[in-house]
């Protein structure tokens, strides 16, 4: 939720100059600066670190060799991050095409943490971090059962905190698209909350 | 989602919700939610959403790249076609277009001995037959000789006609 957010300043300019001049040092600087943002990206679409490290190298690749139709007058993490979205989309819609999946069985992880849970009954505190592993698989299978378009701004939003603008530029659409793709975004999310798990569903009269 | 919200109202709560209104056009939409319980509802509902959204990745710790991943990225871009070209991506290149230069200019040089005349290849092209100038007129003079004593040989036995050229004619 802390994200930084870099704008195109002197020193992106000046590497993305040399590194379309063919300077491998720069390209390698620009690389630096980016890779952790691109990975941690990637880590709200894919749990795998190792194809995490892989896409992300696909992105930069990516990055190298469109850098020059690369626009200005944006801002370049707008324009990385467009990459990395369409590259996270793209793997997870190949995935989804697989006919044999190795996938993180969430239910089996559930039943995995509920019988340590009733071996760990007596112990003080157990259940505290046991509760929150379930919340975050629960929310994660509902999140991740949300159409890429609705995902996607959910997490450019929510984690890298964009704003509206950030968000139009990485989506390619326009600031009203932005509003109501995120309230309907918001809307699918609670209603998949509502269906699959009614007790963690926010209620009306029911806030703090 | 709360009803009771037009929809004019649910885009500008939400915009509050992710900061993204002016200050004066934020504190105007804070006295609202202080005013109007329906907002403020909703306003705790995007809370609670945002609150499970993000716990979706509660304990994860977001992956990082590792040491070598940089030089791998850059070992990647320079295998691509228009990739980065290091001295030692060159050295072969160059070691070709080397040996191209010099199958060039050997093909050059036998094009020009060929025109010169000084080579002739195959069954069609004459033999050249190299000598000094001096050791080609003493060699034509014994020509000359050897064909005067020969007609002279001739004519000796039958008085035949003399002889009415010399090798040098022909």
């Amino acid at each position: 939720m802390f994200a930084l957010k870099p704008s195109l300043g002197r020193d992106d300019q000046d590497l993305i100059a040399g590194a379309l001049a063919g300077n491998e040092a720069a390209f390698g600087a620009l690389v630096d600066r980016y890779k952790d943002r691109v990975l941690r990206l990637l880590g709200r679409y894919c749990r795998d670190p190792i194809e995490c490290e892989d896409l992300a190298q696909d992105v930069f690749l990516k990055v190298f060799r469109k850098l020059h139709t690369f626009q200005q007058d944006s801002a370049f993490f707008t324009w990385l991050y467009r990459i990395t979205v369409n590259t996270a989309t793209d793997h997870l819609a190949r995935a989804q095409r697989r006919p044999l999946r190795l996938v993180e069985d969430d239910a089996v992880l559930d039943g995995a943490a509920r019988s340590g849970a009733a071996d760990d009954d007596e112990r003080v505190g157990a259940a505290a971090p046991l509760m929150r592993q379930e919340l975050a698989a629960a929310t994660r299978a509902v999140v991740d059962q949300l159409p890429e378009k609705y995902r996607t701004i959910l997490i450019l939003r929510e984690f890298e905190e964009l704003s509206y603008t950030e968000m139009a530029e990485v989506l390619a659409c326009n600031l009203g698209t932005v509003e109501s793709r995120l309230f309907r975004a918001r809307q699918r999310f609670k209603e998949a909350l509502e269906r699959l798990h009614p007790d963690l569903v926010p209620h009306r009269g029911d806030g703090r | 989602m709360t009803r009771s919200l037009s929809s004019a109202d649910e885009r500008l709560l939400q915009r509050f919700f992710d900061r993204q209104l002016a200050p004066a056009e934020s504190a105007a939409v804070a006295r609202r939610i202080d005013a109007e319980p329906a907002l403020r509802q909703r306003l705790q509902e995007l809370q609670q959403l945002r609150d499970h959204f993000g716990a979706a990745w509660a304990g994860e710790r977001p992956p990082v790249a590792g040491a070598e991943f940089t030089s791998r990225v850059l070992a990647a871009a320079r295998r691509l076609p228009s990739g980065f070209r290091t001295e030692e991506d060159a050295l072969p290149a160059l070691r070709w277009c080397q040996r191209l230069l010099v199958v060039a200019a050997a093909a050059a040089l036998l094009s020009l001995l060929w025109h010169a005349g000084w080579l002739r290849l195959g069954a069609g092209g004459a033999r050249a037959i190299e000598a000094a100038p001096d050791a080609m007129r003493m060699e034509i003079e014994r020509l000359d000789a050897r064909i005067r004593a020969a007609q002279q040989s001739h004519q000796s036995p039958q008085g035949g006609q003399a002889p009415t050229g010399t090798a040098r004619s022909r």
